[in-house]
């Protein structure tokens, strides 16, 4: 029994349209398939085999990376030698923004302290919490009249002085590791919580 | 395609439509960078050139701006008047080798009248060959005078206070 319409040209291998190439029979298919992806192969680093799934890939990765880089780190290079030797000039390192939604920051914490805007940011130290009384005499730091010891601080310069200072509740007292400056060449001093970005991861 | 081509054709139409109609935001983001490069020199400037940038960067001032600077020499700290400011804009710049300025962070809020404007911004500052650049805020009122955003009053914010 045969269809209607069945004849040798019915039965005869049908063309194959195969990735703009026209070839007739099944046994050329393979050698086009082939010969396509030879000319195509940069599509296909591309693009991939799928390009639905690819282009939901893409997707995910940059809403990965805007939320990684821009909500949660913000990643910051370091200009300056206030940080010194903690934190060196050209170094590249991450702020955390969540580092202080459970608590506040505490008194080592090394943080980014922001100006009008995200892109510059001061890294400091926090060396006082609120309320405290803060003062440098001779280069030493005094909280509450008792000397703070700062294993981090390897550079020291003994002309450093700053009259004592309360802060008020919501202000720390932020200061650079490297003592070794000129006090006033070196920005330190009491900041509003606002201003603190978050905690410098590493 | 034809969704792909039109999507397209929107956003090339809402593009130019910010350019040839840009919001008072923008144009003033865009005098605040101009004003950045007006203010930056380099060491082979001369006295010409001096003299012409600074006289048209005070154009971006109004004739009676008033400046408030904190944290510097008292006679300093407020200075009112375009010709004030053009004088010591003068002097500094003859003073310095090379300077470049920047503003990274602008940050606009203009009144609902459309008729003055706030603005905050960061302002870094490469002054000769220093290794440490400077970094000061400041909060800057603009208002719509001789036919453009003028800056009316600057005062300086501090990050840190000691």
């Amino acid at each position: 029994m045969r269809k209607a319409g069945g004849s040798r040209a019915a039965n005869a291998p049908q063309p194959v349209r195969l990735s703009g190439f026209y070839q007739e029979g099944n046994d050329q298919m393979n050698l086009t398939s082939t010969q396509a992806a030879g000319k195509h192969w940069w599509l296909r680093i591309l693009i991939g085999r799928r390009p639905v799934f690819t282009l939901i890939r893409v997707v995910i990765w940059v809403a990965a990376a805007f939320f990684v880089f821009r909500v949660a780190l913000l990643p910051v290079r370091v200009q300056g030698v206030s940080m010194t030797p903690a934190y060196k000039n050209g170094g590249v390192n991450f702020i955390s923004r969540w580092s202080y939604a459970r608590h506040r920051p505490v008194r080592g914490d090394v943080v980014g302290i922001r100006f009008a805007g995200p892109h510059v940011m001061l890294l400091k130290r926090i060396i006082a919490l609120p309320a405290e009384r803060v003062a440098i005499r001779q280069g030493i730091v005094y909280i509450n009249d008792q000397p703070l010891d700062e294993p981090y601080v390897k550079l020291f310069n003994p002309s450093w002085q700053q009259a004592e200072v309360t802060l008020k509740p919501d202000e720390y007292y932020v200061i650079g590791d490297n003592r070794g400056m000129r006090s006033d060449e070196h920005t330190h001093g009491r900041v509003e919580v606002q201003r603190i970005m978050g905690k410098v991861l590493f | 395609m034809s969704i792909i081509l039109a999507l397209a054709g929107l956003m090339l139409v809402f593009w130019l439509y910010t350019v040839l109609f840009p919001s008072d935001e923008s144009v003033i983001k865009k005098r605040m960078q101009t004003m950045a490069r007006l203010a930056s020199f380099g060491p082979g400037e001369g006295d010409l050139a001096r003299l012409a940038n600074v006289s048209q960067l005070v154009t971006f001032f109004t004739q009676d701006i008033s400046i408030r600077f904190e944290g510097i020499r008292p006679e300093l700290q407020n200075l009112s008047g375009r010709d004030t400011l053009r004088q010591m804009l003068l002097m500094a710049r003859s003073n310095l080798q090379r300077m470049s300025v920047r503003f990274p962070d602008i940050v606009v809020a203009v009144d609902p009248d459309g008729r003055a404007a706030r603005v905050s911004l960061t302002v870094v500052a490469d002054v000769n060959a220093e290794k440490e650049a400077i970094l000061q805020e400041l909060k800057l009122d603009l208002t719509r005078a001789e036919g453009s955003w003028r800056v009316s009053r600057v005062e300086t914010l501090k990050a840190l206070d000691r």
